[in-house]
């Protein structure tokens, strides 16, 4: 039997999978190259395993001089194998990002009333992408 | 179910039990009673080992991943917290989108339920997951504190999944104004009655002061909200059980995504950690919801239940023990 189901719940449904699927290509890929030597590390797995009890902004302040508080470690370093692994992650989030906006294009075609909480959604997603360059995030 | 298929499951269910033991029977070893010493190399590998067991037995007992993940490996490896509650979150997150798309398709999970308690729930993860980094961070022995808090929730989810009454199939009552306005309802078919289920929600307000809540505790302890979203969804919103399983999976795919940035903003990612908990825990799962069908639920929620009390316990006598009062 079938069930009719809501246009913006398929588009969703297609966009998370697509990207979810790339992240973790992504993410494997630059673990393997990290573990075979291939690329230059970011942080070895020496000074990892040295290290990680310490919390995050002690460990990074040790082991690279610096305490990340943006994307800035990320996106500045993706010649590193294991940033490579790093920038697999972020396309998760991305990818519900963009899951979101498309719904608000499904929305707004038919002129549906979610269209303003998915918009509240979409924001909030923003706010928190780019909190730690609006100055939302608590500086240590 | 045939005797054959019966065995296989148990089987599944020994498979995973065994190399759960024998990966925190290991750490255990290694880290707390220190008899033992291990290679660096071997963490990485024992978190993909464990992630497969907690994969294989979290869908069995209806609970994301991270539930379990973050107090067994808090309590039991050498990683800090922060990176702890990081890769929990990534873990749950990825299971959670690697299953969404199949719900939405079948219209047992449904956006216009989802996106309303998402606006609620993400904008206090956010909250949730900086006081958790901030905590750590702030005080020096911070940690500690975490780990009694991470404890005594774990307690309270314990106490609410004793004592929860699921309702398969709910009476919807009066259907509210936001409801209404929103057209939260949806159908889907339901195999086993062989015939197309309606649902409609009831009590959204009350619902979504309750999840306020639950997106603060999971922002804040890198927890996948499976556990509280569900009685929510069933009993205060009258969705079917299924429905709210499902829809509790979709809307982890939101908040998760929204509190995943602070913990990329503050370099609590670690690939080496994070990449053999995902894969160990997409595997598993994968293998878990198949299992799942077939399982009798009591025994996997009792088994559960019991790993939940061990993983309280042990966070509570570990943060007493930094503190100095045991």
């Amino acid at each position: 039997m079938s069930v009719e189901v809501d246009k913006a719940n398929k588009v969703y449904a297609r966009v998370i999978e697509v990207l979810t699927l790339a992240g973790l290509a992504l993410m494997i890929v630059g673990l393997a190259l990290y573990l075979s030597g291939a690329m230059p590390v970011y942080v070895s797995l020496d000074k990892l395993a040295e290290y990680w009890d310490e919390e995050a902004p002690k460990f990074w302040k040790i082991v690279k001089g610096f305490e990340p508080s943006n994307y800035d470690w990320i996106f500045k370093n993706l010649s590193f194998a294991d940033i490579v692994s790093v920038l697999g992650v972020v396309v998760l989030p991305i990818g519900v990002i963009v899951g979101v906006v498309s719904c608000c294009i499904a929305y707004s075609v038919r002129k549906d009333v979610m269209i303003g909480i998915t918009i509240v959604v979409l924001i909030v997603m923003l706010i928190a992408l780019l909190g730690p360059y609006i100055g939302i995030t608590i500086k240590h | 179910m045939s005797r054959r298929s019966e065995l296989g499951v148990y089987g599944v269910i020994m498979f995973a039990l065994i190399l759960l033991f024998i990966m925190l029977g290991t750490a255990a070893a290694a880290n707390v009673a220190k008899v033992i010493e291990l290679p660096n190399y071997y963490w990485p590998l024992s978190l993909f080992f464990l992630t497969l067991a907690i994969g294989i037995l979290a869908p069995m007992a209806g609970v994301g991943g991270g539930v379990i993940f973050v107090p067994l490996v808090s309590a039991l490896y050498t990683f800090n917290v922060d990176f702890v509650r990081g890769t929990g979150l990534i873990m749950a997150f990825t299971s959670a989108l690697a299953a969404a798309p199949k719900f939405l398709r079948t219209g047992l999970a449904s956006l216009r339920i989802a996106l309303p308690v998402v606006a609620v729930a993400a904008s206090t993860s956010i909250l949730g997951a900086i006081i958790g980094l901030y905590i750590t961070a702030a005080y020096p022995q911070g940690k500690y504190y975490v780990l009694i808090a991470l404890g005594a929730i774990l307690f309270f989810i314990f106490a609410v999944m004793l004592t929860a009454k699921r309702v398969e199939f709910p009476e919807a009552g009066r259907i509210d104004g936001i409801s209404r306005l929103l057209s939260m309802n949806g159908a889907y078919f339901e195999p086993t009655l062989n015939k197309l289920i309606e649902y409609k929600a009831t009590r959204v307000p009350l619902a979504l002061i309750a999840f306020a809540g639950v997106g603060f505790l999971a922002g804040m302890f890198g927890l996948g909200a499976g556990w509280a979203n569900v009685p929510v969804l069933n009993l205060v919103m009258s969705l079917p059980i299924k429905v709210s399983t499902s829809t509790s999976i979709l809307i982890i795919t939101m908040t998760d995504a929204t509190a995943s940035w602070v913990y990329l903003s503050k370099g609590a990612v670690l690939p080496l950690l994070v990449v053999p908990a995902v894969t160990g825990m997409y595997i598993g799962s994968r293998v878990g919801a198949v299992t799942a069908v077939k399982a009798r639920p009591k025994v996997i929620r009792y088994i559960f239940l019991a790993i939940m009390l061990f993983a309280a316990v042990m966070d509570i006598y570990k943060g007493l023990h930094g503190l100095g009062i045991v």
